[in-house]
């Protein structure tokens, strides 16, 4: 910029000749400041007033003061004038309240007496977290505690104590859209609050505590190149808080750009892998978080990536000395807490040459036989989906569905037909295989320690009614749990199972976000195809004070595709020592976990293909299903290799 | 601390009428108040321990982070907003705070008590001061007395709790204003103590923020110069398949430019950055005080030969000071109190003999001089002459007994006849002498006129 010489007298840019301009130049009065790649006559522009700026930028500081008065004041006159009066003593209580309360500092989570009641273990890691994030690090920080050591609490605990002090009032959540809801239940349940769920770009006026599946939000328009959601942009928010935020690790991504764009006080990622590959998936974490900590990536590149080597950096020392003015990590370790181990049984179970008939007239029926009334063919997904998991579940679910396949009027003739004529098979059916296993494995359990606790899991509220009304003939004390219920009426039969009960048969919608960790042995009488499903039946008693090493039962039908799925599922994904957290991460990195096209997760899709094109044909379907074994061991190495990688950097000191 | 928690939560139960005792380091709290259970969230009775020591079962070990002192504080909050007090002087003897004033001309007769009540305010202020994860609270006093902020301590004066029906509340308003202002003043140095601080760690950021970019576009503009160089080169190779990929990569690198190291990009980060350092500064009215003390006011009656007078005399004990007594004449406080005959006070240089009746009189009264003798005279003795309209003592003029109209000498007509002096307007020319003479004498030459040739000899 050129500094004017007030005798000088510029006209608007717009007349200025260019004559002018080079006479003004030659002249040795003009002093010549920093110059900047801004347009001519824009230059000349912001001269005019610069010696008035640099004035005002000497008096004023660089900081915002926002000053402000209460507006309550008016109501003391207003007593003042009703001689309402109290006595002098009570104020000085207010006052000795005050300096009682009067910490510049945060060296206590005021909070945390607030909600610790609702907390089922005081765990001071926690504690000691969410103060160093707040105190040291001034609200902003990569928390990358090691899996299963709930990031989800310490976070929290950063966000209820900013609120209670009164230093936030606006929080916003961004999660995978499969955490929406439990983060929601968390917030409410444990911290006491009401965050709101963003779903439409209305929703975001007067959003105070917000919740938001990243995925929904960062949608781009893609001709305007805008955001859809801009009202999120709108607001400054208090706090930002990332979960999973190694989802955020390629920096062209929208979802980064989105996050980036957000104005943000307080910023809070959380993931237990910073880094699993490469450092520059560390580096684009970070810059996004506080940028230039680690300088440009071309600095970052020359500093600390060591040639070929992609996840041991050049000089750890500086690199862990930058990590740790921003991160917060923690080992399960060092804390102190024991991890139970999952024992894994999947059995068995051979059906008579009965139940055999009816399972392959069943499958004939919705392979071959299941056409509209018009005589058109129903998609064969459809079915895989949504029916052949229904038939297969129990007798009393197949004996449901195969009924309202026989008296609906939009299924063809020959379907409804061949629906009644296994409906028949099944009134002669005189063994349930499958129940009886179930019996046996209840019957063991009992018979050595009558007051065990059994959870059986199923995905059918028909097969939960069916097992109610096998067990309760037989002297067992049962509680159900199903969808639809209150959360007075959830804690009621929790509280029910645990003081009485023996079994508690839960469905899947019915059992999310309980604690059972009173309970050690869960019989999956049948299984959903998603794993993260199956994650979740296990973590309701795979938590934070479970004392014994968990018996995890899996029934599954011998000579079936199921049984091979069981195998998969369980022998090969959820029980094979990893810890809980880690089969999410390891099916994100092998891109598994999103929603696939049909809206099920891509595992799930990629089963259910392998069903489909197997056309009944067990061998294919077996080789199928090794396959999808097989990339999910190579990501459980790669995993494991990355987690020892990453471990050397962030946590040898 | 422990004390302090202890003495104040006793205080606190001890206020709400509740039974408290302090017996072998527990403090057992019962017979509470249902509002406060229902909002602590626990039915009494209480049991407190202030040190980990002490504590058995059946106690709750205290501390200030603890739930029980947050709840009494939350309880406290709107409590405790006006209060009413009294600085209970004791009546000073009148005599003692006159002594300083001097009766010129007067003696004081009588002093009869009045009572009145002066007032005054305190505000105290809470301002809180909160930046980065930090907050600073500081409380402010400031008292307002007679519209000026004055300095307060009430420590040494004999306060009690008010009394609502001794008072009318005055307006606060224009107090409260003051205040504020007052505070702000207060406040500023602890602002901008903070404000330095911050700037320095703003300054840091921004450095951060700044270097980076900086670096970023230099990194990209010699990237992009580099290959714009290439591309000219392979102008000159005139291979087309390389020529377009150059194009490519340098069209590539400019829009990485213009997306990694925006000026938009920079001024977000710089605008968080600056938000992130605010300093937030929030005011509020914690308590308003009405002070009231007894003014000693009396009503004092002075006397002297010619008129006697009450007025109301006045001391203020806070600020040890006379309400001062003005002078009704100047307007002027004064301390030597002249009596004027009228029934006026006025000072010392208001104060006037009537140089014709010799009496004691304000300015006011003293109206002029006369223009006879150049004597001042006051409004009694001093009259006008109704023929030339001067102002002069009474001792200048005569009084017509025939009009009543009152004439200077100068003005008076001798009468021919007479030789008296009389109202020249009734003067009349005598028929028998032709001579002027007073209306009197006219009447009298008439009557004898009449007379005339009557009683005349043969």
């Amino acid at each position: 910029m050129l500094l004017l010489n007030d005798s000088y007298k510029l006209k608007p840019y717009k007349f200025l000749k260019m004559k002018s301009y080079f006479e003004i130049l030659r002249d040795k009065k003009w002093k010549r400041k920093n110059l900047e790649k801004i347009n001519l006559f824009s230059t000349i522009l912001i001269n005019r007033n610069f010696n008035k700026m640099e004035e005002e930028n000497k008096t004023n500081p660089g900081i915002l003061i926002n000053e402000s008065f209460s507006n309550e004041d008016l109501s003391f006159f207003e007593k003042l004038e009703k001689k309402e009066f109290e006595s002098s003593e009570l104020l000085s209580l207010k006052i000795e309240a005050e300096d009682i309360n009067n910490d510049t500092e945060i060296n206590e989570l005021l909070g945390y007496d607030l909600i610790s009641k609702n907390l089922a273990y005081k765990l001071p890691y926690q504690i000691d977290g969410a103060l160093e994030i707040l105190r040291d690090l001034n609200g902003s920080a990569l928390l990358a505690d090691e899996v299963g050591l709930g990031k989800t609490i310490t976070s929290a605990l950063v966000v209820k104590e900013c609120l209670v002090r009164g230093f936030a009032k606006r929080v916003l959540i961004l999660t995978p859209p499969s955490l929406v809801d439990q983060w929601v239940q968390e917030m409410k349940e444990k911290f006491e609050l009401d965050f709101k769920i963003i779903e439409k770009e209305e929703d975001w006026e007067n959003a105070t505590l917000a919740i938001a599946s990243i995925d929904r939000v960062k949608i781009l328009n893609r001709e305007t190149g805008r955001f859809r959601h801009q009202g999120a942009f709108d607001i400054s928010w208090d706090i930002l808080m990332i979960d999973e935020a190694h989802k955020l690790k390629e920096r062209n991504t929208i979802r980064w750009k989105f996050v980036d764009k957000l104005q943000k006080k307080r910023f809070l990622l959380l993931t237990a892998t910073p880094f699993q590959n490469d450092l520059l998936e560390l580096y684009n974490l970070l810059h996004l978080l506080k940028k230039g900590h680690l300088g440009t990536m071309k600095e970052f590149r020359k500093n600390f990536l060591n040639g070929g080597n992609k996840r041991y950096p050049l000089n750890p020392i500086e690199l862990k000395a930058k990590l740790s003015e921003v991160m917060v990590r923690r080992k399960r370790s060092e804390t102190g807490i024991t991890y139970k181990k999952r024992v894994p049984k999947v059995i068995s179970v051979t059906q008579t040459p009965q139940e055999k008939k009816i399972y392959e007239k069943i499958t004939e029926l919705l392979k071959e036989q299941y056409f509209r009334a018009s005589g058109s063919e129903i998609n064969g997904r459809l079915i895989v989906f949504a029916l052949l998991p229904k038939v297969t579940s129990s007798v009393k679910s197949a004996i449901e569905s195969l009924t309202k396949i026989k008296e609906n009027e939009k299924y063809h003739e020959t379907t409804r037909e061949f629906a009644e004529e296994i409906l028949e098979d099944y009134k002669e059916l005189k063994k349930d295989s499958k129940m009886e296993e179930l019996l046996k494995i209840v019957n063991s359990h009992l018979a050595g320690n009558p007051h065990e606790k059994i959870l059986i899991y199923t995905k059918h509220p028909t097969t939960a009614e069916y097992m109610s009304e096998q067990l309760i003939p037989l002297g067992l004390k049962v509680t159900t749990f199903k969808g639809g219920l209150t959360r007075e009426e959830k804690t009621e039969r929790i509280t029910e199972f645990r003081n009485d009960s023996q079994v508690l048969i839960c469905t899947d919608a019915g059992a999310e976000g309980i604690n059972l960790q009173f309970c050690h042995v869960l019989i999956n009488y049948d299984l959903p195809w998603n794993p993260m499903s199956v994650e979740q039946r296990i973590g309701r008693v795979d938590r934070l004070g479970q004392e014994h090493d968990m018996q995890i039962y899996s029934l599954a039908t011998k000579d079936t595709m199921e049984e091979y799925v069981v195998d998969l599922i369980i022998n090969k994904m959820c029980c094979v020592g990893l810890v809980i957290g880690e089969l999410p991460i390891i099916l994100f990195n092998l891109g598994l976990d999103s929603e696939g096209k049909t809206g099920s997760t891509k595992i799930e899709e990629h089963l259910l293909n392998t069903f489909i094109e197997s056309r009944n044909n067990l061998d294919v379907f077996a080789r199928g299903i090794d396959e999808i074994s097989k990339i999910v061991q190579d990501g459980m190495k790669g995993y494991e290799e990355s987690k020892e990688a990453s471990s050397e950097l962030l946590d040898e000191k | 601390m422990e004390n302090q928690l202890s003495n104040f939560i006793q205080k606190f139960f001890e206020n709400l009428g509740a039974k408290v005792n302090f017996a072998n380091n527990v403090l057992e709290i019962s017979g509470v108040l249902e509002s406060f259970e229902k909002f602590y969230g626990k039915a009494s009775p209480y049991r407190f321990v202030f040190q980990s020591s002490n504590f058995i079962d059946g106690t709750e070990l205290v501390d200030k982070n603890s739930y029980i002192v947050k709840a009494i504080s939350s309880y406290l909050e709107n409590s405790g907003q006006t209060t009413l007090v009294k600085i209970d002087f004791k009546d000073e003897k009148p005599k003692d705070f006159l002594k300083n004033v001097k009766f010129a001309n007067a003696e004081l007769k009588d002093l009869s008590k009045i009572k009145k009540h002066n007032f005054f305010f305190r505000f105290t202020f809470h301002t809180s001061l909160q930046y980065l994860n930090e907050k600073e609270k500081i409380i402010n006093n400031i008292f307002v007395h007679e519209g000026k902020v004055t300095n307060g301590d009430l420590s040494d004066y004999p306060v009690v709790e008010g009394n609502k029906s001794e008072v009318t509340i005055p307006d606060m308003k224009e107090p409260y204003f003051l205040a504020k202002e007052e505070l702000k003043k207060l406040v500023d140095p602890e602002i901008q103590k903070i404000a330095i601080e911050l700037e320095k760690k703003l300054e840091k950021e921004n450095e951060r923020i700044n270097s980076h970019f900086s670096h970023a576009t230099n990194e990209h503009q010699e990237k992009l110069d580099r290959s714009k160089n290439k591309l000219v080169g392979l102008m000159h190779e005139n291979d087309s398949e390389k020529i377009e990929r150059q194009e490519k990569l340098v069209n590539s690198i400019r829009e990485k430019m213009s997306l990694e190291s925006s000026e938009g990009d920079k001024t977000r980060e710089l605008t968080i950055e600056k938000q992130r350092h605010a300093l937030n500064v929030n005011n509020k009215l914690f308590n308003t005080t009405l002070i009231y003390y007894p003014l000693f006011t009396y009503n004092a009656t002075i006397k002297n030969e010619f008129t006697k007078r009450i007025f109301e005399v006045s001391y203020d004990p806070l600020t040890e000071d006379l309400k001062e007594i003005i002078c009704e004449t100047c307007g002027l406080p004064t301390k030597e109190i002249h009596l004027c005959s009228t029934g006026h006070i006025s000072c010392k240089n208001c104060h006037y003999y009537c140089e014709a009746c010799n009496k004691e009189y304000c300015e006011k009264c003293v109206k002029t001089v006369c223009e006879h003798c150049n004597k001042s005279i006051c409004f009694e003795c001093a009259v006008r002459c109704f023929g030339c309209g001067k102002v002069m003592c009474k001792d200048h003029t005569r009084k017509d007994p025939l009009t009543g109209r009152i004439y200077c000498n100068d003005c008076l007509k001798t009468c021919g006849r007479c030789n008296n002096l009389k109202d020249p307007l009734r003067f009349k020319e005598s028929k028998k002498t032709g001579t002027m003479v007073c209306e009197e004498c006219f009447r009298s030459e008439m009557q004898k006129s009449v007379l005339d040739g009557v009683f005349e000899e043969d």
